[in-house]
């Protein structure tokens, strides 16, 4: 489905739960399985769309619900609809985030039409007034946007003259007009292009769209990035402001000092569209944290008041989990740590804190959050602050979303924060074990022999087996890995060869090999194995082998028998095979001998065939 | 599931009880606008009007289906508009709206609109016509309405005539001088409370003050000219304790600033309950400056809040704005605190002009006090101090001649400026008040003019700004600016 049509979706289902509290008033019991029926329709139209971050933002016009310039919605009696209640209570726009639930909805229409149903005996036009409510109202994933004199002083012109509309009326009359002259084709052809025209002229940074602001710590020069204000855009412009600016008079020239450059009301508009509570937030924190540092004893009253504050805001950041802002609290807070007057107040936020994080649904957010380029520092510095309990539930959210990146960075992470691997391994499940083993065994960390040790012997035999997988990266004494080998089934000897096979030799890995050869048994291990290994003398050890291998190859039984038929077989198959040795003067000679066999295997014959071209 | 939702009678059924009354109703004067908008434009041929009536006659179908709404009657009183006994309270979208619906109707001096119960489309279109094809000068309009209707033979709707008495703009300066009273007495309440909080703090509780919230809430609902001809009274006004008066007078200006921008009216309070209390700042740093808190002065700060908190609980915005404002803007906007880059929220950059706006033209004891035009300019001299667009924008809307300013004309007239347009183009034009006519004699009756007009025979303005003038150039007499606003002539 195309994304209007995806839009189209959801925002009738947006439609239809306000009017199904309406029939039952709100009675959240009576309407559970078409909650429940929307919040199937959310999931497909809206979550997995969604998935990777960004928001669905609907226009709110007199008559009509717009998405990306496109109409998704009108009624035949728009008087009742939700949309039109926004619209003249002075709402442009809204936007839906991806985690939203039916749940979520009916929490924030439930303000909405609390509001439009005591407006109308309330008296007190501060607590009644619905665009002010909204304004202040954080819900996680609705974001609405204001109308306000602003947009018109920077539309009206380009708006209207398009539809040769006088240029004394607004965009209200506009839209009216619009739709009273156009087919409804033309007329949506001439919303888009205004949103379009709207985007092109205003030269928004779009970016903002699928960057999720709370796993960023919302430092001010972001905020600027994202509102695109005047000097971050584009220094040459603010320079020029500031230079007229700087040299204005009471003259002619005022009117050119106070005339708005273009985009520039665009910053302020935006900014006034909604209340920015991270904004609020963080500079809140940062004024308490301030006042705080700079209490000394005698300012207890001082010290209790920002606490109170600093409180109060750290709530406000935990109920809407911006991980950004709990993260720059931590941070803040840990110098308080070693101060005796703080002490107190550093345990119980770091420990609030901390218990937030720990939350099955925000450890998911914060796994989910490694596999995105923007949202890993964030997660990464938040990982810290997780105990170490969590991490085997941390992984498994990766694990269960299928987030390979995600569980890479996991890894790596919890590495860097010495996770403790007798747990991992004596703990974690068999299915997260054989997960992390890969990308573990790959990485360099200082417990990794010790990891890959216990693993190989692990008494899961899928384990154990995954683990000698990666049996190069172990190191230990070559005895000991040869006791080890030798007790191991054929499955497991076979990829522990294929392992050694698959990497390059080390001197440790020569030595083992030599020691397997000293002790000559290699040959009892069935044709496959005993080919692997000979595969892997002549990798680790070279043309010199040969000279060990000669006695096996030329030993003869009653002059015309092999003595080791069956070694013999192996070995010469494999050496005529190994580019490390076909063409040495070694391999020549027993080509040359063997030339002379008269009984030999049909396998060896073609081979020798195709070496002599005879 | 106990409803389907589909079907006309039972989406009406589950709208009635999400929907208000009050957003029905504002369609229906939008769409009554939209008509008589249209009505001046196009002859009743166009087709347009076919759309106007199909929405009109939809909103009254779903107005007359709520319950108290089964017949309609729209009144309009000064600039007030009634639907049956609902006082229509425009949002910043329906402002233009129902200001040019009171003025069409008041043109054609009708006091009421009243439709029946059941409105047949072509007979309402009809009806509509005849109110709209009233001449202004028709000496009789109510009696030349029923007399077409009767020939028409329309029954069910009705009009009313203007009552004289109700508070319009056209019965005279008296019910004007009402609502800028309202302004006065509020500013005057504002003002004594708050000089009895900045001296007493926590005992004012004593002292049987007004409700801070009702006043505010008061406060909000001004109209944005009201709220400035009251700036306007007290912009030359000295005291000795000049905290109490910049913070109210701050509180006006900032409340007529956001709603000419269009925030919401709880906004608006917020803005307003810290530029009332913005001097705090003051007496925290124990002298009137505009400079960055120490850490000491932001304790200090921060106890006098302390001690304010049984008398006002400020949110979080507020707080942040009173100890926000002082930052300068710097080359961004952006400050640093505590290792943390803040960028000042927009109501602490717009409570730093009307604050240093107000600090810069409140006369006070030592303080060499500069013209509201003056100060206009060293607010944009001072580089770095001030958000760049919302200086723009004050100066936009305050104008180059701020309201209140006195002048002298070119043609010798003393004036003050009384309003200034939201055009670009007028920030030199805007309408003055007369106070003294060109031979220096204060006139017996103050009057208005509109720079903006023209002498059509040389092609020139009539009158233009020679200077702008301090209150003892001027020699004016103290009660001259408490005297009502006056009508254009």
């Amino acid at each position: 489905m195309n994304p209007t049509k995806l839009a189209g979706a959801v925002y009738r289902d947006v439609e239809k739960l306000y009017r199904l509290i309406g029939v039952y008033s709100g009675d959240l019991r009576q309407m559970e399985k078409q909650v429940e029926f929307i919040d199937k329709n959310l999931e497909k139209n809206l979550r997995e769309p969604l998935r990777q971050g960004g928001v669905m933002e609907f226009d709110l016009l007199m008559t009509a619900v717009y998405f990306d310039g496109e109409e998704v919605f009108v009624s035949k009696t728009p008087e009742f609809t939700l949309a039109h209640a926004l619209f003249c209570e002075g709402l442009k726009s809204i936007s839906l985030r991806q985690s939203l639930s039916a749940q979520e909805l009916i929490d924030w229409m439930m303000v909405v039409r609390n509001i439009l149903i005591s407006k109308d005996q309330s008296s007190d036009e501060e607590q009644s007034d619905l665009a002010s409510v909204l304004w202040r109202k954080n819900s996680p994933n609705i974001q609405i946007s204001l109308y306000n004199q602003l947009m018109m002083m920077e539309s009206s012109n380009r708006d209207l003259t398009k539809f040769n509309v006088d240029l004394d009326t607004d965009a209200f009359e506009a839209q009216f007009i619009r739709e009273a002259l156009r087919s409804e084709e033309q007329g949506a052809q001439a919303i888009t292009q205004f949103k379009r025209d709207d985007q092109a002229e205003s030269q928004l940074d779009t970016s903002w769209i699928t960057r999720d602001e709370r796993w960023e710590i919302p430092q001010g020069d972001q905020l600027i990035q994202r509102l695109g204000a005047l000097g971050k855009r584009d220094p040459e412009m603010i320079q020029k402001l500031r230079m007229e600016l700087a040299d204005a008079s009471i003259s002619d020239r005022a009117r050119k000092i106070v005339r708005f450059q273009a985009g520039e009301l665009d910053r302020v508009r935006r900014e006034m569209e909604h209340l920015d509570q991270t904004q609020l937030d963080y500079n809140s924190l940062a004024h308490s944290i301030y006042i705080l540092e700079a209490s000394d004893e005698s300012d207890t009253d001082v010290a209790k008041m920002a606490v109170d504050d600093f409180k109060k805001t750290v709530q406000s950041i935990v109920g809407r989990f911006h991980v950004g802002l709990v993260l720059f609290v931590l941070k803040k807070v840990r110098k308080w740590k070693t101060k005796d007057r703080y002490k107190s107040l550093y345990e119980k936020i770091d420990q609030d804190l901390r218990g937030f994080l720990s939350t099955p649904e925000n450890l998911k957010n914060i796994a989910l959050a490694f596999g995105d380029e923007q949202k890993r520092a964030l997660a990464t510095d938040l990982l810290e602050y997780v105990d170490s309990k969590h991490y085997q539930f941390l992984f498994h959210s990766a694990v269960s979303e299928g987030a390979e990146i995600a569980e890479k960075y996991i890894l790596w992470n919890l590495i860097r924060l010495n996770l403790p691997l007798d747990d991992l391994v004596s703990q974690w499940s068999e299915e997260l074990i054989l997960k992390a083993l890969p990308i573990l065994a790959q990485s360099e960390f200082n417990k990794k022999n010790e990891f890959l040790s216990r693993i190989i012997r692990n008494r899961s035999p899928r384990v154990r087996n995954a683990g000698i997988q990666y049996i190069y990266y172990i190191q230990m004494d070559s005895s000991a890995l040869l006791s080890l080998f030798e007790r191991m089934d054929s499955l497991a000897k076979k990829t522990w060869l294929e392992s050694l096979l698959t990497n390059s030799p080390t001197d440790a890995w020569r030595s083992f090999v030599a020691s397997i050869l000293k002790k000559g048994q290699w040959s009892s291990w069935g044709d496959e194995i005993s080919a692997l290994f000979v595969r892997l003398c002549f990798k680790y050890m070279g043309k010199p082998v040969l000279e060990y291998f000669s006695p096996w190859v030329s030993a003869r039984k009653f002059v015309f028998w092999p003595k080791f038929p069956q070694e013999r077989e192996t070995i010469l198959k494999v050496a005529m095979t190994q580019k490390e040795v076909s063409n040495s003067m070694e391999l020549r000679e027993l080509v040359r001998k063997e030339k002379s066999v008269l009984f030999q295997s049909l396998d060896l014959k073609e081979l020798l065939k195709q070496r002599t071209g005879s | 599931m106990k409803a389907e939702i589909g079907s006309e009678d039972q989406e009406l059924e589950a709208s009635l009880s999400t929907v208000s009354p009050r957003i029905v109703a504002f369609a229906v004067l939008e769409h009554l606008f939209q008509f008589f908008r249209q009505t001046e434009i196009h002859d009743p041929t166009n087709q347009i009007f076919i759309r106007c009536l199909t929405n009109l006659s939809r909103s009254l179908k779903s107005l007359e289906a709520l319950p108290g709404f089964e017949s309609l009657e729209i009144s309009f009183r000064g600039e007030q508009i009634y639907v049956n006994k609902m006082r229509m309270r425009p949002h910043i979208r329906q402002f233009r709206q129902t200001r040019h619906l009171v003025r069409f109707v008041r043109r054609r001096k009708l006091g009421a609109l009243k439709f029946p119960p059941v409105v047949d489309p072509e007979v309402l279109r009809s009806f509509l016509w005849i109110v709209a094809d009233v001449d202004s000068r028709d000496p009789n309009p109510l009696k030349t309405i029923r007399d077409k209707l009767q020939e028409k033979s329309i029954q069910g709707f009705e009009v009313d005539a203007l009552k004289i008495g109700q508070g319009t703009a056209l019965d005279g300066e008296a019910s004007i001088a009402d609502v800028d009273l309202v302004g006065v007495i509020l500013h005057e309440k504002l003002r004594k409370n708050l000089e009895i909080i900045f001296e007493n703090f926590e005992n004012a509780k004593g002292f049987q003050l007004a409700d801070l919230k009702d006043l505010l809430a008061d406060l909000v609902h001004l109209e944005e000219e009201d709220l400035l001809q009251i700036f306007r009274v007290n912009l030359f006004k000295r005291t000795d304790r000049p905290f109490a008066l910049m913070g109210v007078d701050a509180a006006f200006a900032i409340t007529a600033w956001c709603r000419s921008i269009g925030l919401p009216p709880g906004v608006i309070t917020d803005l307003a309950r810290v530029a009332l209390f913005h001097p705090l700042i003051y007496l925290s740093q124990k002298e009137v400056r505009i400079s960055p808190m120490t850490a000491g002065e932001a304790k200090a700060l921060l106890r006098l809040l302390g001690r304010l908190q049984s008398i006002v609980d400020f949110n979080e915005i507020e707080k942040l704005a009173l100890f926000e404002w002082v930052q300068p803007f710097g080359d961004d906007g952006l400050y640093e605190i505590e290792g943390a880059r803040c960028y000042a929220h927009f109501s602490s950059r717009m409570l730093r002009i009307i604050a240093a706006f107000k600090f810069l033209t409140q006369a006070r004891p030592g303080y060499d006090v500069l013209l509201p035009d003056e100060a206009i300019a060293q607010l944009i001299r001072e580089e770095n101090q001030y958000d760049p667009t919302l200086l723009k924008l004050f100066v936009n809307w305050m104008g180059i001649y701020p309201v209140g300013t006195l002048v002298e004309l070119q043609s010798g007239e003393v004036a003050q400026v009384f309003a200034a347009g939201s055009d670009p183009t007028r920030f030199q034009r805007p309408i003055v008040s007369v106070l003294k006519d060109a031979e220096g004699q204060l006139v017996d009756r103050p009057y208005l003019i509109d720079l903006m007009e023209m002498n059509e025979k040389l092609g020139v303005y009539r009158r233009g700004i020679k200077r702008s003038l301090r209150p003892d150039q001027a020699e004016l007499p103290e009660s001259i600016f408490k005297m009502a606003p006056l009508p254009l002539v």
